[in-house]
């Protein structure tokens, strides 16, 4: 019997073509995270990256017939989920009906509340430093760290080699880091380890 | 902007790695290392990469630093992610099934479609095919009357009757329909005649009814051709049929077939035309 957990994203969608639905369903499993996670930085509401994350994966299933394998299918996740979100922060701006900025931040349970707000807090404000940077670099942090791309993904999925990934990543990484330095009040009795040291 | 940047730290960043050959890990310095720390967190060094990097970060408190800046920012954006509600995947596939049945009944659709147009088509072929062949059938009867009588004054396509007959072949595999004359030759002179005449009904569009009969030697059509007031000259002959000769006919026992207001005939033929 076909193992779909064994096989390679190409192979699953390929497969997703044929309208295999379990073979989707394994890519689904498998980036339903990545997904969520790129609409959430753009539409910055659970509700609305959620409905995103799931206009994205519909894309996703639809293409798969007369996908040709042009690219990997990660890359191919990222810009079906990328122009889901852009496409609905777009009508929800032309609506103006629905806060954008209303983040939800899930709880984790190990922490205490008061941890769980000061992470919360935290979040926030990392967003809003990355809001900062420019797309360019917004986008190598966005898929690195949250899309866990390797190198040569982010430089099929941009659109640029490998050497103008690294050098905007670490361009990216620096301006965060600085902008962060500024917004982050640091309390040295915190043992949030929120704090980043100090940079000679 | 950010292209001339790119350009510009791309060439930085290969400076900063050895040059070929040169693979002494002592050989990076501060800023080597700095350009090199992306690499090495993100897991895209290469071994001679990590070596160099966790050699320097034994002895370099001021690289230490700028890599713990990096992981600390790491752990920052690694806080990020954001779980998706646990009822997401379930709608994702929910509308991904609804799609795929939507699909699946229009393809079933589809192929519905193709099927009755197949069948469609072969009923258009095989009505066509069929029609062809009667019309064959038709225009051979009308060669086997257009080369048997030539005195017919025009083409007599036929059908067979089906009132008493059974179908016979009579000429190289034309048809026609054919049958003895019921009661056989009837006229005194013909009495003799072995075998009895045959007789074939005739349609068309000249000629609606009437008989052929086929005559066992010359001198059997010589003698219908009397009885018909015909000349006959060792070649088949065509009478109109009138009353009188109907009547010949009649004594003939043959039996008159076909119908209608047309012109009606009889041809005699000699078993040896046949």
């Amino acid at each position: 019997m076909r193992r779909y957990r064994e096989l390679e994203d190409r192979e699953l969608y390929v497969l997703a073509g044929k309208l295999d639905e379990a073979a989707f369903e394994e890519l689904v499993t498998r980036y339903e995270s990545f997904v969520y996670n790129i609409a959430f930085g753009v539409l910055k509401n659970a509700d609305d990256a959620a409905d995103a994350a799931q206009n994205a994966f519909l894309k996703l299933w639809r293409s798969a017939s007369g996908w040709r394998g042009e690219c990997e299918v990660k890359t191919w996740i990222y810009r079906i989920a990328k122009t889901s979100s852009l496409d609905a922060a777009r009508l929800r701006a032309s609506s103006a009906s629905v806060p954008l900025d209303e983040t939800i931040e899930v709880e984790d349970t190990s922490l205490t509340p008061e941890e769980n707000v000061e992470r919360a807090e935290t979040a926030r404000i990392v967003r809003e430093a990355i809001a900062e940077l420019p797309e360019a670099y917004r986008e190598v942090i966005e898929l690195r760290e949250l899309g866990e791309m390797s190198y040569r993904e982010i430089a099929e999925a941009t659109g640029a080699d490998i050497g103008t990934v690294k050098s905007r990543l670490s361009r990216a990484r620096a301006e965060l880091c600085a902008i962060l330095k500024k917004k982050l009040l640091y309390d040295p009795d915190d043992g949030t380890n929120q704090r980043p040291p100090s940079s000679n | 902007m950010t292209d001339e940047r790119d350009k510009r730290e791309n060439a930085q960043s290969d400076a900063a790695r050895p040059q070929k050959g040169n693979t002494d890990v002592g050989n990076y310095c501060c800023d080597d290392i700095r350009e090199l720390l992306p690499e090495y967190i993100d897991g895209e060094a290469n071994e001679e990469v990590t070596a160099a990097v966790e050699t320097h970060m034994k002895t370099c408190a001021g690289c230490r630093r700028q890599l713990d800046e990096l992981l600390w920012l790491r752990t920052r954006l690694s806080e990020l992610k954001a779980e998706p509600p646990s009822d997401m995947h379930g709608k994702i596939m929910q509308s991904v099934h609804s799609d795929a049945n939507a699909v699946r009944a229009g393809r079933r659709r589809r192929l519905t479609r193709i099927l009755a147009a197949a069948a469609v088509f072969v009923l258009v072929v095989g009505s066509v095919f069929t029609i062809w062949r009667v019309g064959f059938l038709s225009q051979t009867f009308d060669n086997f009357s257009d080369e048997a009588a030539p005195g017919a004054e025009a083409e007599v396509p036929g059908k067979p009757d089906k009132n008493d007959f059974s179908v016979g072949d009579v000429e190289d595999g034309n048809f026609s329909g054919g049958a003895q004359a019921p009661g056989g030759m009837a006229g005194e002179s013909l009495n003799q005649a072995s075998p009895p005449a045959e007789v074939f009904a005739l349609y068309g569009k000249d000629y609606d009814g009437g008989y052929v009969i086929y005559a066992s030697d010359s001198a059997e059509a010589k003698k219908l051709a009397e009885l018909f007031d015909a000349e006959y000259n060792d070649e088949p002959f065509t009478v109109q049929l009138t009353e009188e000769n109907a009547e010949v006919v009649k004594s003939l026992g043959a039996q008159h077939f076909g119908s209608g207001t047309g012109e009606q005939c009889v041809i005699v033929y000699v078993n040896s035309v046949k």
